[in-house]
């Protein structure tokens, strides 16, 4: 176990696909906590967000060829099983969503959620700045997407602005922090360990 | 959307991709761009690794959910004669119980003419990785790592799988205690809709040892039991429980 302690999270992968249980432990022990916190963050249920990160650790047990680390590091990709999972979740309780939407336009305050949500991240007061740094149309649109769980259109029609106009917010916005976060030199070092 | 999206298109909708953020209509279509775009398959990489920076920190995930998801694997993972066949590169031995298929005739015969071609391991070396011996590296490296080992193991078992023309050949090697790779083939690709699929036989029975896709290059897998021949077939994509194809190639494999 002291070795894995040492690996890299794609020695890790490949020690899974040899069935190492003691490797699953170590990516969990790595990347378990943000992967929970996403799916808490999302589903608002800590339930919930138990399933979803044993389904996602389940399918990495199973497929760990579906990890390229030539694409990514492990947390993004672990990541982005969490968050694909538990917008399922989001959007198989329709109803619920509705009544969601209804709420979110009627009180919320769009422009300080990124913020908030990095206040919280260990990784660096300068996300924090950077986020907060978007332009706040661009802001809204992946802060209502990613952390929402709703699509770009449902996006629209929350910000009453085209979906053209909204899915370019969302692309732009991405490019944007990813050319900021990469000039701060922030970007790699919490991607292991 | 039922309509083929142009480059253009897509790459307007890779943020809200990223973001799990597409209508339902639109994710197909998108998808299918993207795993057949490296340009878009890049960009939607680094836009989930910035998404990744938003996550909201870290919560210590509650005590006794490592512990379910642990014993949750034992019933994920189980032995040779229970797993499921797997949708995709193979990993797991499956289904000793269900296969009761032998191949046909093709499977001697190509058994017969993998004895007689002198291919494979003849030229077979591990590859010199410029000395990296470090935890580190992508997943490829550590996977040729893994190989090269195995190469270079005294008691590995080296089988040459080769359709009955010898055009066509396989090669795979198999450690004591049934890890094994299949490490090069010039099987021609496949369509996405169609898959290959790798089978050990053990006995008269077929086993499926796994779905190993439409271009496999280098795949682990897992055998168990007294393995006397290995093969692969061509499917429909997903694979077979029990195969009614002919082997495309197919070789003998050694008792240890």
């Amino acid at each position: 176990m002291d070795n894995l302690r040492d690996a890299s999270d794609a020695a890790l992968v490949v020690a899974i696909g040899r069935w190492n249980e003691d490797a699953l432990a170590e990516v969990y022990r790595r990347h378990g906590g943000a992967a929970y916190a996403l799916a808490r963050r999302l589903l608002n249920d800590n339930q919930l967000a138990e399933e979803v990160l044993q389904e996602v650790f389940l399918r990495l047990w199973n497929t760990p060829e579906r990890f390229d680390s030539e694409r990514g590091s492990l947390r993004s990709y672990l990541l982005a099983q969490t968050h694909g999972r538990a917008v399922d979740l989001i959007r198989s309780e329709t109803s619920r969503r509705r009544r969601e939407e209804r709420e979110a336009r009627e009180s919320t305050n769009f422009g300080d959620d990124i913020e908030r949500e990095v206040i919280d991240l260990t990784v660096s007061e300068k996300v924090k700045e950077i986020v907060a740094g978007l332009p706040t149309d661009e802001r809204q649109a992946i802060e209502l997407a990613y952390f929402g769980g709703h699509t770009y259109r449902q996006v629209a029609v929350m910000l009453e602005a085209p979906e053209g106009t909204v899915k370019s917010r969302i692309r732009s916005g991405l490019r944007r922090l990813k050319k900021d976060l990469a000039e701060a030199g922030v970007g790699a070092s919490w991607a292991e360990n | 959307m039922g309509r083929e999206l142009s480059h253009t298109e897509v790459v307007d909708l890779l943020g809200a991709y990223a973001l799990d953020a597409l209508e339902p209509a639109e994710l197909q279509t998108v998808d299918r761009h993207v795993q057949n775009c490296r340009e878009c398959l890049a960009e939607v990489a680094q836009h989930r690794e910035v998404a990744g920076l938003l996550t909201p920190g870290w919560s210590k995930p509650p005590p006794g959910l490592w512990d379910k998801i642990a014993a949750s694997l034992e019933e994920e993972a189980p032995p040779l004669d229970l797993a499921p066949v797997m949708a995709m590169k193979p990993r797991r031995a499956v289904s000793a119980a269900a296969p009761q298929r032998n191949f046909g005739t093709g499977i001697a015969a190509m058994v017969a003419v993998a004895a007689m071609v002198m291919i494979g391991f003849l030229g077979f070396r591990a590859v010199d990785l410029g000395g990296d011996n470090t935890p580190g590296g992508t997943y490829a490296q550590e996977l040729q790592r893994s190989v090269n080992a195995a190469l270079a193991e005294p008691d590995s078992r080296k089988v040459d799988l080769v359709s009955t023309d010898g055009y066509r050949m396989a090669h795979a090697v198999v450690l004591p205690d049934g890890t094994g790779y299949l490490v090069k083939n010039n099987l021609p690709a496949l369509s996405d809709e169609r898959t290959y699929q790798l089978w050990a036989l053990v006995g008269t029975s077929a086993i499926s040892v796994g779905v190993i896709g439409p271009e496999p290059k280098i795949v682990p897998f897992k055998m168990d039991g007294p393995v006397s021949v290995l093969a692969i077939t061509e499917e429909g994509k997903g694979g077979v429980v029990s195969s009614k194809q002919d082997p495309v190639v197919a070789g003998r494999v050694q008792a240890v």
